[in-house]
């Protein structure tokens, strides 16, 4: 490929962008080094659990489905509960009525991508507090390969 | 007259983009959440690097708009920054999701995806138009 007249050459060019992607990288290697420094990693780690240590644990569990009214309708954990952030303060006395003391409350969204349990269950647990509030990793798309 | 105009809209161009990146900078993990909620990458670790890389990117090209001798390198690596933008939030918008942007840090209560698509389409033309012909002072 070769460059027009008024066109930058290419090769210059190329230099160029590789130079500037790369002085980024500096300044953006020694942040993450400084948060990582101050303690301040902590909200980049992956706290989901896995399915196989939700099903292994003895204690009773109570299913909270993250996912849209729609979603939920169509299909569901047995016995789960469906609050989602967009009708919060409709759906959590359902959920706060069906919790007993010793349940572990396991938030699911849809897959692995989804990250609405998470910050359903970061509200369960800071906002209403809740104890021991963990999320599934995989979500439904988990649930559904392990049921198959 | 085209030469000028080329230039002030690059400095402009560099100022929004340095604020744009200074914005986030400051604080990865709301970053991080914001790129988190577009649901577009399974691999959490691609993330963080996003959220970390992103925002020094788009200071380096903000301030590499500025000065001439960089502009043309810097206005293509932030229009294909836009490109993905555009995208991103054009999947966000087809898929029914209620996000922030995450474009200048904050945080906004309803998504306004055809302002903020309209707005990087601007951005990628005036980038595109900022870069231009400057290609005298490379090699």
């Amino acid at each position: 490929m070769s460059a027009g007249p008024g066109s930058p050459p290419m090769k210059p060019l190329a230099r160029q962008i590789a130079l500037l992607l790369a002085l980024a990288a500096i300044p953006a290697g020694a942040s993450a080094l400084v948060c990582w420094k101050r303690g301040q990693w902590d909200a980049f780690i992956d706290h989901s659990v896995p399915l196989s240590e939700i099903v292994a644990a003895s204690q009773p569990v109570l299913w909270v489905d993250a996912r849209s009214k729609v979603e939920y309708a169509v299909a569901h954990i047995p016995g789960a509960l469906l609050l989602n952030e967009d009708d919060w303060d409709d759906l959590l006395p359902k959920v706060l009525e069906t919790w007993q003391p010793g349940n572990v409350v396991v938030v699911y969204c849809s897959s692995q991508s989804c990250h609405t349990s998470e910050e359903v269950a970061q509200r369960l647990s800071k906002e209403v507090g809740l104890p021991g509030v963990q999320f599934l990793r995989g979500g439904w798309e988990a649930w559904k390969g392990a049921h198959k | 007259m085209t030469d000028k105009l080329r230039a002030l809209l690059a400095v402009l161009m560099g100022a929004l983009f340095i604020y744009a990146g200074a914005a986030k900078v400051t604080d990865p993990a709301r970053f991080f959440a914001d790129i988190q909620n577009y649901d577009l990458l399974p691999w959490r670790a691609a993330v963080v690097a996003m959220a970390f890389y992103l925002p020094w990117l788009e200071i380096v090209c903000g301030v590499g708009m500025i000065f001439r001798r960089f502009r043309s390198g810097a206005s293509l690596v932030l229009a294909g920054l836009l490109v993905v933008f555009i995208g991103a939030l054009a999947l966000a918008w087809a898929r029914g999701l209620n996000i922030s942007c995450g474009c200048f840090g904050g945080s906004s209560e309803h998504p306004r995806y055809f302002l903020w698509i309209g707005r990087d389409l601007a951005l990628l033309a005036a980038a595109l138009f900022a870069g231009s012909g400057g290609g005298k002072h490379l090699g």
